[in-house]
């Protein structure tokens, strides 16, 4: 059930994102109604339009606009990555109020658990003289949590908690990068990119049975990105990332900071179709 | 123009309309925490406006009761009966209807101060002084 609405999810997003890009593309679904005796005519022409057409429609349509919009934005182009990330959350529930308890000896995990990513990004040149870098893409975040100020319920022995934080999340991840090449001899061929910039998170996976009490975590997590791209020769591209949680995850009184560490690899679209 | 709004106005209404009740998810939190469990009474305290007392019945022979998975309660006094979980006045409670072993029928109502998947803290006050109990499942 998860899946499917993961997926329907995922869906509605892109269909957002299409929408949003393109002036015209999904307009034969909100087509205003027409008279009747034109109607029988329309149907006869679109169902000689094949598939392939609207596809090829929609493609030059979304090719236009682009092209309108960002004339300063040159040499685009679209890669595919993928990869696995490394994420911890620290919490300080401050004076958070709860009836329940969480036994901190099974959940102060204070390590980074692997998640992975997949999805795709526009690299290109701003004004000739900056190279930048646009993407979204889907991530599972498994994570780590390190409870900062544990409580006591004396005479019981041990650390607690009146929250639990989630250790796995599913986001549509949006970002947008500053490149910065870095000068080394020889690097005709091979270039490494310093990068920086936002990174918006917007968890589509619903919250535990625990935070469904309160509706503890936020539906969107802004994040900084720093990092190192290495090109080979226009081959693929291998990156590290470390992304510093800006905002919390969680309401107030409840802070998490929810860092990553990420390794992937991106290779050209038109490489592989 | 409009297109894009509909689609904006509907993906926000889609992404906040998934709350349900939080007050039916603590209950339902809570009845996942208690039941199939038996609880047994670790600590007591009798907290007075002058002075506390405190029992310790950690590995001793002590009171142990069961709520079990269909609301169903017994207890190492022979009482059997069901138990509720409900909140009032914003208060999480435990709520038993029992029997003894000679049918007569007893209620009583437990405050929730804290609950875990191994330890509860309930506690009840009368006439200013307050009994706190501590249970857990690892006795």
């Amino acid at each position: 059930m998860n899946i499917f609405k993961r997926s329907f999810v995922t869906l509605f997003f892109i269909s957002i994102c299409v929408g949003g890009l393109s002036q015209k593309p999904l307009s034969f679904i909100f087509k205003k109604a027409k008279k009747p005796d034109t109607l029988v005519q329309d149907t006869n022409r679109v169902t000689k339009v094949s598939i392939a057409e609207k596809f090829t429609s929609v493609k030059n349509n979304l090719n236009n606009y682009l092209k309108k919009s960002f004339v300063n934005f040159k040499d685009n182009n679209l890669y595919l990555y993928a990869g696995m990330g490394l994420s911890k959350q620290t919490i300080q529930t401050g004076d958070y109020i709860s009836n329940f308890n969480y036994d901190l000896s099974n959940y102060n995990k204070s390590t980074y658990k692997p998640g992975y990513f997949v999805g795709a990004r526009v690299d290109g040149i701003y004004n000739q003289k900056h190279p930048y870098t646009f993407g979204a893409g889907l991530q599972k975040i498994t994570s780590g949590t390190q409870y900062k100020d544990p409580v006591s319920l004396a005479p019981f022995l041990g650390d607690f908690s009146k929250f639990k934080a989630d250790d796995q999340f599913f986001t549509l991840n949006v970002f947008a990068h500053y490149r910065k090449l870095i000068s080394l001899k020889n690097n005709s061929n091979r270039k490494f990119y310093l990068i920086a910039g936002p990174n918006i998170d917007t968890r589509l996976s619903s919250q535990s049975i625990d935070n469904q009490v309160n509706y503890n975590y936020r539906r969107f997590l802004l994040r900084a990105d720093i990092g190192v791209e290495y090109d080979n020769s226009g081959y693929y591209t291998v990156f590290v990332h470390y992304k510093q949680a800006i905002s919390s995850f969680t309401k107030a009184p409840i802070r998490t900071n929810l860092n990553s560490i990420e390794i992937g690899m991106q290779i050209k679209a038109s490489d592989i179709f | 123009m409009k297109n894009k709004l509909t689609i904006f106005f509907f993906s926000s209404l889609f992404l906040l309309s998934c709350k349900k009740d939080a007050g039916k998810n603590e209950l339902n939190l809570a009845y996942q925490m208690i039941s199939e469990k038996i609880w047994y009474l670790s600590y007591s305290q009798t907290i007075t406006s002058t002075k506390t007392t405190e029992k310790n019945y950690v590995g001793q022979s002590t009171y142990f009761i069961k709520f079990l998975k269909d609301y169903t309660t017994v207890d190492s006094d022979g009482l059997k009966g069901v138990y509720n979980l409900e909140k009032t006045n914003d208060i999480l409670q435990i709520h038993v209807n029992a029997k003894t072993q000679g049918q007569n029928t007893i209620e009583y109502i437990y405050n929730v101060e804290s609950l875990g998947a191994s330890n509860m803290i309930l506690y009840s006050t009368v006439a200013g002084v307050t009994n706190k109990f501590y249970y857990d499942t690892n006795h």
